[in-house]
């Protein structure tokens, strides 16, 4: 077919440039250049209030934060096997994260190449292929376009590839990050310090074997994502917002590790590039994450039945059933809190999901799991509804627009250690970590970033075909003229 | 030693114990014994008063000392292989309750405006126990606070136990659709 076609053919418009989406390979940057806006929005020490409240910029970071960057997408323990999918967001777009027959696993676009369907309504589930309801196409777990109904009722079935679109995801050891970005910095470059951290996480659990529990707790709160970000590495609020789990663990005669003067507490903080940042919190606790356990709902029992397991029970397992008091976040959408992995969802400027996932430790004794899965629902309870709380008083607060400005300079020269590389060291009421991830926010959100669809087969298609013709035959023009 | 279960397996027969208390709906008769039914639903009606009247200390003497109060994220759930949202023993009930009352809890002051509907009571004898009954009901929750408003359905299961001073609630069970699609937290539940 494509022997006869030519730049002129009105059907493939060869002329087409590589940012007209109608190109199966397009390369397109959507938006404004807001160099000059994130300039005034985001100082060094302040940052404007519309960063949280405006509509439009929320849509923005939907396509350059949420779509463009790397993103927090899954943990392959999500599907261990072929066929196993998950349902995931990129921003507002649905992602299929499933693996295929070969075993590799894709982030497929749950949108129907045809007409625009979703192709899964189910959080989760197990597939030979993905057929969509409507038209019945139907699609190999691959995103290859297996079956269509009719195929002879179109002529120009392969003037576009027909394949399911796909995000590029990267796996570091389980944990799956995705993008659209057509030219993604590696999400080694990307982790940066980060990955040391996140690898001494995995390899504290033994055979640094982790599984994700695939249901989520999903709690909403009527504030910016943000406010979860500000929130995971500051080490003060927790004094006073969590007053009351903290008096709470006084009546259960333990002191939570939130209770202690954050004025002299040693646990640091540090920013660790592109936005990440994780605060080290076993400084102020030196008798272990297990020491600060509070009595909570059959621990009596799946203690003693520990201990008559007899032998030595080594102090890891005990911290296992705790967090491991290292609240490390890796911007946008993945923070580490006790034994959960917590994905902040945006919905819109002033509404976010977050999804609490468990993760397990399996190569241990069954009573560590299960303790795991209590104590997680210990600050669901107590703490979590008061930071929800104080997140929706902000986003009411920053309503008042003649107010324009937060202050977020808590430790900057006042405590903060700054090394060669602009990496901050400070202790728990810095507020270093917001004003290192809001420097990252406006340097991604400052100018439209170039993001492609991946697609399987787009060689195949009439407009690439004929666009390699073209190429083919102006070489043989320029070597004749030689 | 007893023959009780202990440690481990205490733990995992009360949470196989749960989830047949779930799967019994499935099979329960629906001839059901209507002079318990309603003998039971007085004692729910009064249960969902007065936690709208905010008296937790005379809810909280309702409940036997082997209490358990669980609300799964979907009722397909298990509390020994899913996070729930709530598992409580008779010690953490009494930390909720506390919480009430607490007014460095930020989330619950002001405090809230809640109206429990119980509907559609039913009641079977537990055949292995003389003194314990299972009951299921439909409930729906309207919260108001800080003038936003939550609605939340679901039902109810709940395990009570006859003693010489009235109905002793043993066990709680809670099934909400809506906290599976994600929803505005629930501290203040019970």
């Amino acid at each position: 077919m494509g022997e006869n076609m030519n730049k002129n053919d009105p059907e493939t418009n060869l002329e087409r440039d590589i940012s007209d989406s109608l190109r199966p390979d397009a390369v397109v940057a959507r938006g404004p250049d807001l160099t000059d806006e994130v300039e005034h929005l985001i100082r060094k020490d302040v940052v404007h209030r519309r960063v949280y409240t405006d509509p439009d910029l929320f849509n923005i970071e939907m396509d350059r934060i949420f779509g463009a960057t790397w993103c927090f997408i899954g943990h392959e323990s999500e599907v261990p096997e072929a066929g196993d999918f998950v349902r995931k967001r990129l921003g507002k777009r649905q992602i299929i994260l499933v693996r295929t027959r070969k075993g590799e696993i894709r982030g497929l676009l749950n949108r129907c190449s045809h007409r625009g369907t979703t192709l899964v309504g189910e959080e989760e589930g197990c597939a030979k292929r993905f057929t969509c309801p409507y038209h019945g196409w139907a699609f190999d777990l691959d995103g290859h376009l297996q079956s269509l109904p009719v195929a002879d009722s179109y002529s120009k079935l392969y003037e576009r590839p027909f394949d399911l679109g796909q995000i590029k995801v990267v796996s570091h050891r389980g944990f799956v990050f995705g993008t659209l970005a057509a030219d993604p910095m590696s999400l080694d470059d990307w982790l940066g310090p980060a990955k040391l951290w996140l690898d001494e996480h995995i390899d504290r659990h033994p055979g640094a074997s982790i599984r994700v529990l695939k249901a989520p707790i999903k709690q909403s709160y009527k504030a910016n994502w943000k406010m979860a970000w500000d929130n995971a590495a500051d080490g003060i609020h927790a004094t006073f917002a969590h007053r009351s789990y903290n008096l709470l663990g006084k009546e259960a005669e333990t002191d939570t590790i939130l209770s202690r003067n954050p004025a002299v507490s040693p646990m640091v903080g540090y920013t660790l590039g592109h936005g990440h940042c994780v605060v080290d919190q076993r400084p102020g606790i030196p008798d272990g994450p297990w020491s600060t356990m509070r009595p909570l709902p059959t621990r009596e029992d799946l203690e003693a039945s520990l201990k008559e397991r007899g032998g030595d029970i080594p102090r890891e397992t005990w911290d296992l059933m705790t967090g491991n008091m290292v609240n490390l976040n890796i911007f946008p959408n993945l923070i580490f809190v006790g034994n959960q992995i917590v994905v902040p969802e945006p919905i819109s400027a002033d509404e976010t999901l977050m999804n609490y996932y468990l993760v397990m430790a399996d190569e241990t004794p069954e009573e560590v799991n299960l303790m795991r899965m209590r104590v997680d629902e210990d600050f669901m309870s107590f703490g979590i509804p008061d930071d929800f709380e104080m997140f929706e008083r902000v986003q009411e607060g920053l309503q008042t627009i003649e107010e324009e400005w937060v202050d977020v300079s808590r430790g900057d020269d006042a405590g903060d250690v700054v090394d060669e590389y602009g990496l901050a060291t400070g202790d728990l009421a810095s507020e270093a970590p917001i004003r290192h991830y809001m420097q990252e926010w406006k340097r991604i959100m400052a100018k439209p970033i170039p993001t492609t669809i991946r697609r399987a087969r787009i060689e195949d298609s009439k407009f690439m075909k004929a666009q390699k013709l073209k190429a083919e035959s102006a070489a043989a023009a320029a070597a004749d003229v030689k | 030693m007893t023959d009780q279960p202990f440690g481990l397996s205490k733990t995992l027969a009360l949470y196989e114990s749960l989830v047949a208390d779930v799967a019994f709906l499935d099979t329960a008769p629906v001839v059901f014994d209507g002079a318990l039914a309603a003998e039971v639903a007085a004692t729910l009606i009064g249960e969902a008063r007065l936690l709208d009247r905010r008296q937790f200390d005379t809810w909280y003497d309702l409940w036997a000392e082997d209490a358990a109060f669980w609300m799964p994220l979907h009722q397909s759930h298990h509390p020994a292989r899913d996070q729930g949202l709530i598992m409580d023993d008779h010690r953490r009930l009494r930390e909720r309750v506390w919480r009430m009352h607490d007014t460095s809890a930020w989330a619950l002051v002001p405090y809230a405006q809640i109206v429990r509907m119980i509907g559609g009571v039913e009641a079977w004898p537990l055949p292995q126990s003389s003194t314990d009954v299972i009951a299921t009901s439909a409930i729906t929750i309207t919260h108001e606070r800080t003038g936003k408003v939550t609605v939340l359905a679901g039902r109810q299961i709940h395990r009570l136990r006859r003693t010489d001073d009235g109905w002793q609630i043993v066990r709680k069970i809670m099934l909400c659709p809506a906290i599976s699609a994600g929803m505005p937290h629930l501290g203040w539940i019970l």
